[in-house]
């Protein structure tokens, strides 16, 4: 009985430690963006590793449509409601962020000329 | 995490109903790009991660000491005959299966109807790249994937070859017609003009990644194509004029199966071997000029291919704009034509250089030809290295448009709904095998002209001596290589 008791309760902790292990390694890599003037500023480049949960918060002056390829996820973001890009970093590369219009063009389709930052996902 | 994956940059996401319009605004957004140098590949956006420093370094060094290894190497041994092992196919069920009528007449089918629908959806599908079955069919499958088949395993396109089945069909309504003697001064100058403006397509215009463009462009070629083989016979203009059949059977030298027929009678099991790699860029006549520049055009275009996509071209292209605003929509086609000039004047450079050590001043066109293969296998190991992950991830739309080649909604094997899985291949992968590729290619590059030094130059200290500018020259084009994929893409 008590060995009973003891597997039951060795088995919870080793699901909680891992349960904890899990939620540890998955925490979220929160990167702050701030786009001024229709360009991003500081680093144009943003490294993250594989596996980690990304989480790409965009401010900006002026309401803006982006586009990050590859992972191919879309949002809007205005300057009264900041908007964030979620996922999870499963594949390797460096993946473009661009623009789809500013402003009153902002959803309209079409690219900027050039990308406002690359997300570069690195082997573990 | 977003279930679709449209991955180009440059295609249209809405199905707008008016395709005149659509193809006009195109057309015009092509030509009216403020920076044309950002365009890259004819279609499909690589994420590939810039080769880290260490291991360019490391690859760098090994290249430069394996280069003066192997040529201590070379010197003790003199091949002075071109021998090497072949395997008849026929010896085994599996060659006698893979050569068998059935297989090659299923093959050709296949590569017939896959011809036809490309034409078609190009010109009757929806207008957008990864709806279409023609974009990713002609610039991935077709053009990346056969260099790949070529390279590696044999000339597949000799018996795929849509245009030349096609004329064989279509001959015999009129089977006795005059055929024009093909003039020698000709060379394989139509090859290498019809491959300037197919790299144009691909590396500089703003609208190979539209459908309908494609197909008008698979039209001309065709017509072209035709005549010539109509005029100067299907044989003759497969070897001079025919693009695809220049690059392909360039490239398939490399590889371990030889096709030694010349007849289309005889049995192709009995013309087909099984050979060491490399051995069939070997050659004992040179090339003509108009070879040499097709090699060196080869090289050229898929280096600048990758150069287009670093920072230090973006700049160059950038300043080239701001001073000659007029013409800053050419500037991709200027920098191509720009790499292919500076290739081949450092290869002829480098040939002057060693006709001068052999003391052989008079005859650098001859050597030129006869070295030109060498190069070979470095233009083949960048082409794998480059387009590795494009292949293996973009080309995957291939799976979806095969069930919906026009993109009407249509569902034929059930896989119209399948998408790209982005992480495929990963980035350590790709190093890794980018790496083996370009050493592997610069070894045989140097194994290639020193084979030929020493059958060429009686004196062996003459051979060695000549292969100092070679080697330079090598270690320059595989540097220029590994450079570029050590650079992060921008485009």
């Amino acid at each position: 009985m008590v060995s009973y008791f003891t597997s039951i309760a060795a088995s919870l902790v080793i699901i909680l430690f891992s349960a904890y292990s899990w939620a540890d390694g998955h925490n979220k890599h929160v990167v702050d963006l701030v786009i001024k003037s229709r360009v991003v500023i500081g680093d144009k480049v943003i490294k993250v590793t594989q596996g980690q949960s990304i989480v790409l918060r965009w401010s900006t002056d002026e309401a803006i449509s982006l586009h990050l390829h590859g992972y191919n996820i879309k949002t809007m973001a205005t300057p009264s409601k900041p908007s964030s890009m979620n996922f999870l970093a499963r594949a390797t590369g460096r993946f473009a962020v661009t623009s789809h219009g500013f402003g009153q063009n902002a959803g309209h389709h079409g690219h900027g000329k050039s990308a406002l930052v690359y997300v570069e996902v690195h082997p573990k | 995490m977003e279930n679709q994956h449209s991955f180009m940059s440059k295609s249209i996401q809405n199905r707008p109903r008016n395709c005149a319009l659509l193809l006009l605004a195109t057309l015009s957004a092509s030509f009216a790009l403020p920076c044309a140098g950002a365009l890259a590949h004819g279609f499909g956006e690589r994420y590939d991660l810039p080769l880290p420093l260490p291991l360019f370094i490391k690859t760098a060094g090994q290249v430069v000491a394996l280069s003066f290894l192997l040529v201590a190497v070379f010197v003790k041994r003199v091949p002075k005959e071109m021998r090497y092992p072949k395997v008849p196919l026929k010896n085994h069920i599996i060659g006698r299966i893979v050569t068998s009528g059935p297989v090659r007449l299923t093959c050709q089918v296949f590569s017939i109807v896959l011809f036809l629908m490309v034409i078609a959806s190009g010109y009757f599908g929806v207008q957008d790249s990864t709806q279409n079955l023609s974009v990713v069919t002609v610039w991935i499958i077709a053009w990346v994937g056969l260099a790949y088949v070529s390279a590696l395993v044999g000339n597949v396109w000799v018996l795929i070859n849509p245009w030349s089945i096609l004329f064989c069909l279509f001959k015999k309504l009129s089977p006795n017609h005059r055929i024009y003697p093909y003039p020698k001064s000709f060379g394989t100058w139509p090859a290498v003009t019809l491959f300037l403006l197919f790299a144009w397509m691909e590396i500089a215009w703003g609208g190979s990644s539209l459908p309908r463009n494609i197909a008008v462009a698979i039209t001309i070629y065709s017509a072209i194509t035709w005549a010539a083989m109509f005029f100067f016979g299907r044989k003759t203009w497969l070897q001079y004029g025919e693009v695809f059949s220049v690059v392909f059977s360039l490239f398939s030298r490399f590889s371990i199966i030889e096709d030694t027929n010349s007849k289309q009678s005889a049995s192709p099991a009995t013309t087909v071997f099984l050979r060491p790699p490399i051995v069939g860029l070997q050659i004992d006549k040179p090339q003509s000029f108009s070879m040499v520049a097709f090699v060196l055009l080869l090289l050229s275009t898929v280096t600048y291919d990758g150069f287009a996509e670093t920072a230090l071209w973006q700049i160059a292209a950038q300043t080239f704009s701001e001073y000659f605003p007029p013409i800053a929509s050419l500037v991709s086609g200027i920098g191509m034509i720009l790499f292919a000039v500076i290739f081949i004047a450092t290869y002829m450079i480098f040939i002057a250089a060693m006709a001068l050590i052999v003391g052989q001043k008079d005859k650098i066109l001859k050597l030129a030809g006869l070295f030109v293969f060498s190069v070979v296998p470095i233009a083949i190991a960048y082409h794998l290295s480059h387009y590795l992950s494009l292949l293996l991830t973009d080309g995957q739309l291939i799976i979806s448009r095969i069930s919906d080649p026009f993109g009407f909604g249509w569902n034929l094997f059930g896989t119209a709904h399948y998408q790209i899985e982005l992480g495929l291949i990963g980035a350590a992968t790709i190093w890794y095998s980018s790496i083996i590729a370009i050493v592997f290619g610069h070894i045989a590059a140097i194994y290639l002209a020193h084979t030929t030094a020493l059958q060429e130059f009686e004196e062996n200290k003459k051979a060695i001596l000549s292969q100092v500018p070679m080697v330079i020259l090598m270690i320059g084009y595989t540097m220029i290589s590994l450079w570029i994929i050590a650079q992060p893409i921008v485009a």
